[in-house]
This record gives structure tokens, sequence and C-alpha cells, in this order.
């Protein structure tokens, strides 16, 4: 026992001397650990601070002074854990009315109650409108201490003020001014008399005041209640009679009871679905890849650099394990300083940035929570990888030629001729389990394997590659074959960081092409609504005008027509009149003339079941354009003679049927069943669709409409070539938005690359490029300072000073090559079968849509190939000194 | 008599400054005909490598002038004195200084491919070069496939590639034995012997003898000369 | 001593006065030359000593001279016998040294290098001979590989004097290595 800790405590001083020697190569490989732990470590920090719990959101839900918040669900039964939020559940409705403040006191005793209730409502900007988030209380209540914070003016006292918070009073009413909030045709007002900022609501409209417009019917009754703990007990009767309860001694202290009742009804933490699990999985085994192999070269250049010690140790007795132990010394040393390092920074670079963090969400943080158990997990995540960066090395060390080292000679040994096999074997393998993930079978988790399968195959077929590669060098110009013999001489430095590459550019690759695939398929079964370039205006707010007169909606409409033919040029906005049933719980349906269904994937929607064609039997230009020229005669032909044009995807029926019956149905709450109201059979035209959207289900005449009994009224416009800017929409949709009769706006642009496409693209290149770059400087460095005997030979043989430059450009263009070309061959393989899954065909089912879309993306594959080696052997010539410092020698 | 090949005159150098301040040399000049082979010798930190290290334009003396083949270091300039050491000085080092990563063709071939020759003629003059070391066969070679020897030989042969008028050799027998170390030194002679002036630094009489001159220096100055030609009187030695 | 013993060795085959000098000298590299009057005196006197008896005349009429048994047997012991190295040769140089540095008005630096240059030129004296081709049989080079081993063991020692004699004066009189390394030069 104590002779094995001797070997370690002289490997540990012989690691901890050579680290303290090679102070740059050191501090690489500490930064190479320390910079992920740091980063994953600040991650979960500020996600832990971030995540706030019961105990943490007290304040915010009881505000400072309640000692329960009550809820009362309606007259049904519940039961809840300790937080309602957390675990509840509805048993068996009872006939009793819901409680109220009297049967709330009859079980808790009289103490201070506060109502409270949660509103959402629109409020008017200095723009238009918006939407906010309102709390409907006596703020003045002392129960309701610490729900918002004063920072201006005085809290409101009668049912005409309100105070807003910062967000809100920033956009538009500030204190002194009025609230306008749109209801119906006439604004409500409130006076705003100060500024809050809300416990729960951040950056996002917030309005509190005793008064406040609701958007439910029936509103829950909530109340603040003050005095001594509510126990669980009072929670238990209070649930019983159809009330949650927030208790702030009972979550601060909750009794074995509430504990156990909490156990029963909190819903099972669900199990992370296994696919999401095999990504989060594929994900860390690639991030702690990476950082091996970026970690290993530095490695692999200690151990040549300690190969002279430890063959002397070997030679004065000392065993391959013994020799191992030295450079993983070293490496223990690292990787426990790294990842200390790590973590501390990590935890401080999320104590630093939590302000920023704070400013991109829209709820509190919590207090700042360090997540012990996760900072530790990453660092010894991080330390296990110094481990691993050192084992190759290490092992390789152990194992080398003493005599040959001793005596001067260097050579590392060829490849082993099985390693090429056994990763030849391990990509075969990776492919076939790709193939077979192509299938959609087990959730992915076969490409998720194929993915690993394949990069470790890669890492296995490396070395022969290098060799391969300095032997094709032999007719390639100088700096080149200077590089890549070097580069096969130190294959255990190369071979790392071309593999950390290779990884990185796997990575950039299969996410690369399942992204484009999935944009290629977004973009080729995209559907648009209607012709593209015109728009749609609707009612803002759908249910709001159906008790208006139809000839003052014609008015209103005929205004707004006139408002957006003004907006945009040369765009001409149609009155469409569309046929809906008014009374609640009726529908339209179109059936063929003998009653069977008619098949149809999509309508606009927009207008309704039926449109309604002019009474001269004019086609409105909401279905003319989405019709071809000869559909649309036939259309316009049919309508002139009083018969209905009925959409449909089945081209059958067009030469099939000659009528279709309109029918009025309602379901009938006594006979638990559809009654036909009113059934309507017209002779009709059917026309196919085909993937289109249709406009409606039919177009019908206004005669028809009168026999179905519905009167037919202007539902929306349809504007013809609205060519109007992104930003102009905003703005004329705002505009509609504001006005007296509040509608909005959609232009079909066709299919829009969305932001988050372009994000994508360029954080792929980004990350890959950082990664490559950062691999590529490493190993060129280490090459270079590895080389520096070599380079001063080459300058005293007369090299030119920019051959140094071209010999560490070569170095990096080789690195980089070695890892970028077979990455992207390797890339491909997860990346194609990964679009399989992604494309499947989706709902509806189209004629038009293939099963499956592939889309490389080659540019992103000519940049990480071509570009990105090009680019870094740039910055290496650029950045590498040309001159050798000339060694002073003193003896 | 005709002008040197290699001719240094008052040349001093100092390395740090201050407390640290070490003179290297001070003050030498010296001077290598065509045809001659001038050994430099001196015990360790004499100052006798420094001194090949100026004349091979890899340092640049404190003070003094430098002329190889009549063309000024100074004035050279750092490519200059680049291009002077691909095309007219050849330098042999006591640790060869091979390139790994290049066979002994190669290596050889090194100084000419710089120098922008064409792959395959520099090849052949390579194979050439080799061929008058007595290597010829081993072209393909790496150096760390070989012994002591032979690679000195490769560093010959790489120092005398192309035509090369000076060749500098700073201890080229220090890690070999009597006899492989004699073999180096006729190749040496024989190059000067063609033509070529050579100087020869080492610490070892037997080695020193076989050139035409033995200069000796110690703490940066030429102390005293031994030679078949004291009357063209070739040293001069300068009071510090 | 040597030259009679190498003579005697040369006489494995009867040889007349004057091909036993050339002999000899050939063997030897001409490095000890040898005059034909000193030869006869020699040959006379191992004649007279009974180890060489005349043996007729060549074609020529030149008297041959060949070994007894005596004189066989004398060879043999030569060669079987080391040189002696107990008692050193009475080394001029060495005794010049010595005394030199006892003497305060010699400057002993000075003896040491004008006696290493010397050295040198013998040296390079002796490897214009190899070189020339004198020792491309075996036993000229062996014996001029002895010569130069020797002059360059001389030179060496007198580099370790030189070292020797700049640490005695740096050590007793000037603690300032290059005012004695001057002193040494001049």
């Amino acid at each position: 026992m104590s002779g094995r800790l001797a070997g370690w405590r002289l490997a540990l001083r012989i690691g901890q001397r050579e680290a303290r020697r090679a102070k740059w190569r050191s501090l690489l490989v500490v930064l190479m650990i320390a910079l992920p732990v740091a980063g994953v470590t600040a991650v979960a920090v500020t996600y832990q601070t971030y995540d706030v719990d019961t105990v943490e959101g007290l304040d915010r839900r009881l505000g400072t002074e309640a000692a329960a918040s009550i809820d009362v669900q309606g007259a049904a039964a519940v039961r809840q854990g300790i937080d309602p939020e957390n675990a509840s559940e509805w048993l068996e409705e009872s006939e009793a009315d819901p409680l109220d403040a009297a049967g709330v006191k009859a079980v808790i005793g009289d103490r201070p109650m506060l109502a409270t209730g949660d509103r959402t409502f629109d409020v008017r900007t200095d723009k238009g409108v918006t939407w906010a988030s309102g709390l409907q209380t006596d703020l003045t209540d002392p129960l309701a201490a610490g729900l918002t914070r004063l920072t201006e003016g005085r809290l409101p006292e009668g049912p005409d003020e309100v105070v807003v918070n910062s967000n809100l009073a920033f956009r538009g009413p500030g204190v002194g001014e009025e609230l306008l909030i749109p209801n119906g045709d006439v604004d409500e007002t409130r006076k705003v008399v100060g500024i809050v900022e809300s416990s729960e609501v951040r950056n996002d409209p917030f309005v509190a005041g005793p008064e406040l417009p609701g958007d439910y019917v029936i509103e829950r009754s909530t109340w603040l209640v003050g005095g001594g703990p509510v126990t669980w007990s009072d929670i238990e009767d209070l649930n019983a009679a159809g009330a949650f309860v927030l208790s702030r001694s009972v979550v601060l202290d909750p009794p074995a009871a509430a504990r156990a009742a909490d156990k029963e009804i909190r819903p099972p933490m669900g199990a992370p679905d296994p696919s999401e699990l095999v990504v989060l999985v594929l994900i860390v085994v690639m991030v702690v890849l990476e950082v091996v192999l970026l970690a290993g070269p530095a490695f692999a250049v200690a151990a040549r650099r300690q190969a002279r010690d430890l063959a002397l140790i070997a030679a004065s007795g000392g065993t391959a394990r013994q020799s191992r132990r030295v450079l993983l010394g070293m490496a223990l040393v690292i990787g426990a300083v790294a990842a200390v390092v790590g973590s501390v920074l990590g935890v401080g670079l999320a104590r630093l940035l939590q302000p920023l963090a704070q400013d991109q969400v829209s709820a509190w943080f919590g207090p700042f929570e360090v997540p012990w158990l996760q900072v530790l997990a990453v660092a010894v995540i991080g330390f296990a990888a110094a481990i691993c960066a050192a084992i190759v090395p290490a092992w390789i060390a152990s194992r080398q030629n003493v005599v040959g080292v001793l005596s001067g000679r260097r050579s590392e040994s060829l490849p082993s001729r099985r390693s090429p096999i056994i990763g030849l074997v391990l990509v075969a393998a990776g492919v076939a389990s790709a193939a077979f993930g192509t299938r959609n079978a087990l959730s992915g988790i076969p490409i998720a394997l194929g993915v690993l399968l394949c990069v470790a195959g890669v890492l296995f077929i490396l070395p022969a590659l290098v060799s391969v590669a300095a032997r094709f060098s032999a007719r390639m110009p100088l700096v080149i074959r200077f590089a890549t013999r070097d580069a096969d001489r130190h294959r255990t430095r190369t071979v790392p960081a071309a593999g950390a590459i290779a990884v990185t550019v796997v990575g950039v690759v299969t996410l690369g092409i399942a992204f484009s695939s999935d944009e290629k398929q977004n973009q080729e079964s995209y559907l648009p609504s209607f012709a593209i370039g015109d728009a749609v205006v609707h009612p803002r707010h759908s249910a709001a005008e159906s008790d208006v007169d139809p000839d003052e909606a014609r008015a209103r409409w005929e205004s707004i027509a006139a408002q957006v033919e003004k907006a945009i040029p040369g765009a001409t906005a149609a009155l469409t009149s569309g046929a809906t049933t008014e009374a609640d719980g009726r529908y339209v349906v179109v059936e063929t003339g003998a009653g069977g269904s008619i098949p149809l994937d999509t309508t606009i929607g927009e207008f309704g079941e039926l449109v309604v064609a002019g009474a001269d039997g004019t086609l409105p230009p909401a279905v003319a354009r989405s019709l071809s020229e000869r559909d649309a005669a036939a259309a316009a032909d049919t309508l002139r003679s009083s018969g209905a044009v009925v959409f449909t995807t089945d081209d059958e029926l067009r030469s099939s049927q000659q009528s279709a019956r309109l029918v009025i149905r309602e379901f009938s709450e006594e006979e638990q069943t559809d009654l036909d109201v009113v059934t309507l059979d017209v002779p009709a035209t059917y026309l196919d669709v085909g993937d289109r959207a249709a406009p409606a289900y039919a177009v019908v005449t206004p005669a028809m409409v009168k026999k179905l009994g519905v009167e037919p009224r202007v539902v929306g416009l349809y504007v013809e070539n609205a060519r109007l800017g992104v930003d102009a929409e905003t703005d004329l949709d705002e505009a509609l938005a504001a006005g007296q009769f509040p509608a909005t706006i959609m232009i079909e642009r066709g299919y829009q690359e969305t932001d988050t496409a372009v994000i994508v693209w360029l954080l792929l290149v980004t990350l890959g490029a950082v990664l490559m770059i950062g691999g590529a400087l490493t190993a060129t460095h280490l090459a270079l300072n590895d080389a520096r005997p070599d380079l001063a030979t080459l300058s005293a043989v007369g090299a030119r000073t920019r051959t140094r430059r071209g010999v560490a450009a070569s170095y990096a263009l080789v690195v980089t090559l070695l890892g970028a070309v077979p990455g992207a061959l390797i890339g491909f393989v997860p990346g194609i079968a990964i679009s399989y899954p992604i494309t499947t065909e989706g709902w509806p089912e189209r004629d038009s849509v293939a099963a499956h879309y592939l889309e490389i993306p080659w540019d992103l594959v000519g940049i990480v190939v071509v570009g990105l080696p090009l680019l870094i052997a740039l910055i290496v010539a650029v950045t590498t000194r040309s001159r050798l410092p000339m060694v002073a020698r003193v003896e | 008599m005709s002008e040197p090949v290699l001719r240094l005159t008052d040349v001093s150098r100092v390395h740090g400054t201050g407390a640290a301040e070490v003179h290297a040399l001070r003050g030498v000049s010296l001077a290598a005909y065509a045809g001659e082979l001038v050994a430099i010798m001196g015990p360790s930190g004499s100052g006798k490598s420094s001194l090949l290290t100026i004349a091979g334009g890899l340092d640049s003396p404190t003070s003094g002038s430098v002329t190889v083949d009549g063309q000024d270091l100074g004035a050279a300039g750092v490519s200059g004195r680049a291009r002077l050491r691909r095309t007219s000085v050849g330098y042999v080092f006591q640790d060869f200084n091979l390139i790994p990563a290049l066979t002994a063709a190669e290596n050889v071939a090194l100084p000419l491919e710089l120098d922008g020759a064409g792959r395959r003629s520099a090849r052949d003059a390579a194979r050439k070069a080799l061929e008058e070391v007595g290597l010829d066969g081993f072209a393909d070679r790496f150096p760390d496939e070989m012994s002591g020897g032979q690679r000195q030989r490769i560093a010959i042969a790489r120092a005398i590639v192309g035509e090369r008028r000076l060749i500098l050799a700073d201890e080229p027998t220090g890690a070999l034995d009597t006899e492989t170390g004699e073999d180096i030194l006729k190749l040496i002679r024989a190059r000067c012997d063609a033509g070529a002036a050579g100087v020869l630094v080492t610490h070892e009489p037997r080695y020193a003898s076989w050139a035409d001159r033995v200069i000796y220096v110690r703490d940066g100055l030429v102390v005293d000369e031994a030679g078949e030609t004291p009357g063209l009187s070739l040293v001069d030695e300068v009071e510090a | 001593m040597s030259v009679k013993h190498a003579l005697l060795a040369l006489l494995e085959k009867p040889r007349y006065g004057y091909e036993l000098r050339a002999e000899f000298e050939q063997r030897t590299g001409a490095s000890w030359p040898l005059n034909v009057g000193q030869v006869y005196t020699t040959l006379s006197r191992l004649e007279r000593d009974g180890l060489v008896e005349a043996g007729g005349t060549d074609a020529e009429g030149r008297s041959l001279y060949q070994l007894t048994e005596a004189g066989k047997v004398e060879v043999k012991g030569w060669f079987d016998t080391p040189v002696e190295r107990t008692q050193p040769q009475r080394d001029e140089l060495a005794i010049k040294l010595a005394v030199a540095v006892a003497v305060p008005s010699v400057d002993v630096g000075k003896v040491v290098q004008q006696q290493r240059n010397a050295t040198m030129q013998a040296l390079q004296g002796y490897r214009r001979q190899s070189r020339s081709g004198a020792g491309d049989d075996l036993a000229g080079g062996l014996v001029l590989d002895r010569l130069i081993f020797a002059a360059e063991a001389e030179i060496r020692w007198l580099d370790h004097c030189e070292s020797r004699l700049r640490r005695a004066a740096s050590t007793s009189t000037a603690p300032e290595p290059t005012e004695s390394a001057e002193g040494g030069a001049r």
C-alpha cells in the first residue's frame, strides 16, 4: 500500500514540476479544460438562480404579510399537495355553491381577507394596442404589501385609478396620464397614479388597480388572508369545499400529512424521453470528447519532452506503470487545477453576469444559488477529461524504446495495422446503425449511436491517414512535405488535434444537413393560405361584431378598405362577404347532393365556411385569385346560373356530381346528436383545389344564403397586390388594431426563411470556426514549439524568413485538413440519416409533397472543409514570428 | 594574394548588458582564402563558436565587419544573409542538425530547394553530394535510421552541395570516434583542396592538424597562430 | 637498444647492409633516418656478439647477413618483452617548463606557446606525410600514428599547462581573468 502511494508520490512530484516548467503548455491545457467547465457551471448556476421554487417564490405570490392565498375553483372538492401549483387534483362535482368569503371565514375563522384577481386585457400604447397582465386588488390594503413595489407616484385609491409598471409606462401611459383600455366600441379609462414593479411580472406590461376589466365571464374568487398560520387541516377543509390554498406556514414547515399528500398527488417527475436522453448523452459525450481531443496534443508533447526522463526511469528499473504514472501525475495536477479554476470561474461568471441574464427573461430571478452537486459533477467530468487526454500519450510513452530514446533516436512506431481496420469496422457499424435509424426506429437512438461509432472509427483511422498523407507529401513543396512528415512523426500529437477538428466538423456537417433538409422541406411543402402577394384583413376580435348591423358593418369595412388602399399603393381591397351562423352551436356543412362528405384539407378560413358571391354572380377576388383562369371562368358561370361552387380535393367529384347540399346543423343537448336545421340542395360545380388551400367550403349566391336563413355579411377584405414591407405591414397592422373597429392584416409572402434559419446557420459556422481555429492554433503552436531545433536548422542552411511562416501555415493546413476532410465525409452519414425522420411527411398528406427531403448545404461544407483550413493557415502565417530569436549562448 | 573568401575585421560580440554583459569576441580579425582550411582552437567559452555563427551570418557582430565572397554581411540584411547561407556558405554542426522529417537526400537538397531549385535538379545534386561523401544508396533513408558518422556525412553533403565557397564546421567530430572523425575531416579537407575555403572549430589538436593554419582563441581574442604560411601574417592580434 | 633489435628482426630473411637500411626506413615511415655507416657498424657489432653471420653473396656480389640461432633467440626475446616504461625518459620539455616556473624572469606562457606552435607544426608535418601517402602501408601508418598521437598528447599537455598556469596566476595575482589572459598571451 505504502509502496503504491510512494509510486504516486514520485509521479505527482515529477508531474507537478513538469507542469510548472512548461508554463505555457500547462496554461493551455488548464484553459482548454477550465473554460468548458466554467461555461457549463455558469449555465447551471444561472439556471438554478432563475428557477424559483415554492419557498423562494412565496413572497412573490403572497406578498410579505398574507398568511395564505385561497383560490376557489368551484363547487367541486379538490385535493392538493404543499403547493397547489405543483400538486393538485379535482374530485367529483358537488351541487353546492362555490365558496364565498363567508364560507372561507367559516373554515379558517374571522381573519382579514383581501380579494385579488389576475386579469389580462389590451391597453393602448403610443403605437397602438398591447396586451397587459393586470392585478385587480386593493393595493393599499396591508395584506397586499410586497405584491408590488412603488417607485413613483402613489397607490390607486379609487376604482378609476391604477398603477402601471415601468415597462408599460415607457411604452405610453405615464403618471398623471390616462390609461385607455379598449373594450368594444368605447375605451375604458383609468388614471395612472403611480409606477410600481410587480413581484411577478418583469419585462411585460403590467397594470394594477382595484377595478380592472375582466376577461372571464365567471370570475374565480381569490383571496389573500391575514392572521395566524393557515394549518394543514384548514387546507384540507378548504379543499373539501373546492378551494386551493397556498399557506406560508405549510410551505415553510410542511407537516407529515402535507408531505404525504404532496408525494401522492404531485405528478411523478416524468422520466425523460429516451430520445431526449440519448441526445443529451450524445452532446455530453461529444463535448467531453472534444475537450479530451483538444487537450490531448499538449499531453502528447509533454510525453515527448519527458521521453528522456521516462527512459531514465525505465533504465533505473522503473516499470512501465511507473513511467505511465509520471505523465498521469501531470494530468492529475493539471486536471485538478483546471477543475477548480473552471468551477470558481463559472460560479464567479454566473454571479457577474446575473444582471445581464436577468435582462433577457421576463420572470424575476430567485436568490443567487449554486447547485453544488452539479458543479461538483461538472468539475469531476473536467478532471476526468484531463486524465483521459493523458492516457494514450502516457500509455505510448510507457512502451517506448528505452535504448532508442537514450541514444537520441526519436521516431514513433508505425501505426498499428489493426487500428484502421478497427476504424473501418466501427464506421461501417456506424453507417449501418444510422441507416437503421432512417426508418425512424427507436426514436433516433440508432442514429445517435451511429454518430458515436463513426467518430470513434475516424479516431482509429486517423493515424493511418496521417501516415498515408506523409507518404503522399513526397511530391509536395518543401514546407508542406516538412509539415506533413513532422505531423506523421508526432502522431500522438497530430491525431487528437485532427480528431478534435474532425469531431467539430462531424457535428457541424450533421447539423447542417439536418437543418438544410428541414428548411428545404419547409420551403417546398409550404402551403400559401392564398395567392402570394395578396393580403387578407379580418376583425381583430372575431366575436365582437356579430351583433352589428350588416349595413353598418359594410360601412366600417369600406372605411377600412380605404385605409388599406391608402397605405398600400397599387393595392385593391375588396369587401368579401361570408355566411356565418349566428346562433351558438350551429354550423354550416356542405355535402354532396346525396349527402356524402366532400374531402377537403384546408381552407383559408378567414371568410367563414361559405363565401358569398356578388349579387350579379361575380366571383369574389378571394376566390378568383386562388383559382386557375379556366376554373374561375367555370365558377363564374355556375354562380351566374344560380349554382354553387364547391371545393374539394377529390377530382372525381367534378365529373360525378352536379349538385350539392348545404346544411345548417345544430347539436341537440336533448338528443345528444346533430340535427339538420335547414337543408338546401343546389346545383353545383365541383372544383379540385389539389394541394392548395380552398377559399372556403363553397361559394354560394346571396339568394342561397337567404334560403338558408343566414344573413350574408362582410367578414373581411381581400387585398390584391399588397406589396408592402414587413415593417410597414407591422405599422399598418397596429394602425388597423388601433382603429375604432379593430382589424388585423395578414400578407401572404410565400415561404419566408425564418430568422432562426439564418441564426442557426451563422451559429454553426461560428461554432465550427471557433473550435477549429482553437484546435488548429493549439496544435500548430505545439508543433512549432516542438520543431524549434528543426526550424533553427532551416534558418542555418539559409531558409528565407518567410519559409518559417510557410512551415507554420502548412502545419495548420495539414492538421485542419486531416480533421476536416474525414470529418465532413463522416458527417454525411448521420446527417443524411437524420434527414429521414426529420422530414417525414406531416399532416395533411399531400400529393405534391415528397416523402423525404435531403439538402446538402454545400456552401457550409465548403466553408468548413476548404475555407476554414485556408483561413486558419492564413491566420497562422500572419501571426507567426518569422524570425527565430537567436539564443545567446553563454558558456 | 587574391581577396579572401571570408574576412572578419575587428569583430566584437557582446551578449547582454550591464552586469550580465558577456564579451564573446573582443576584436577578432581573420581571413580564410580559397583552397585553405583554417582551424580555430581554444577552450570552452573562448568564443570560437561565436566566431563561427557570426561568420555564417547566423548572428551579427556588435561591432566590426564580416565579408563573405566580397559581400558585406551587415549590409546584406537578414534576407541577404539567408541567401548567402543557401548559396555560398555550408554549415556543419556538432550534433548534425539534420531535419528528422526529411530523408537524407531531402536534407542535402534543402538549401537548393530553399533557393527555389526544381525538385528534380535539387535531388540530382543531392545524390551527387551524397556520392561524394560515400553515402550513395542511402538517399531515401531517414536520419534516425543511420549512425552518427553517416549522419555527419549527410550534414557535410548538405554543406557542400551546390558550389559552396565557404565551409564552416563547428566541432563536426565532437560526437564521433577518432576513426570516423578522421573520415569527416578528410571530406572537409578534400573540399578545401578543390577550392573552397574552410573554417573548422575544434578543441582537438589531431583534427586541427588537418588545417593549413591553426588559430588559438582565448577569452574572445586570437592569441596565437601556428601554420605553414606565417609570413602572410593573416592574423592580427588586437590589444584590448 | 631498439635500432639493434630492429635490424636484427629485419634479418629474418638474409639481406645485405644497404637493403637492410632501406627496409628499416620504409617500415618506419622514414621517421628515424639511418646512415649506411651506422648500419654497418651495428652489423659488425652483432656479428661480433655472434647474433648474425655473413651468409654468402647475392647475384651482384654483395655480401649477405643472416641470423644465427642465438640471434633468433634474441629477436624472440625482444618481441616478448614490453618496452620498458618504469624509468621515464629524461624529458627536456618537462624539465624546461619546471625550471621556467621557478625562474621569475621567464614568461612561462610564452615558452608554452612557442612549444605548442612547434609541436603543432610538427603535427601538421606528420599529417602532410600521411596525406601524401607516406602512411599508406600498414607499418608506416602505425609509426606515423604513433607520432601523431604523441604530438597530440604533447599539445594537450601544453594546453593543460597553460590552463593551470592561468589559474595559478589568477588566484595568486590578478582577480580579473581577462588581464591574466593577456598576460598569458604576450
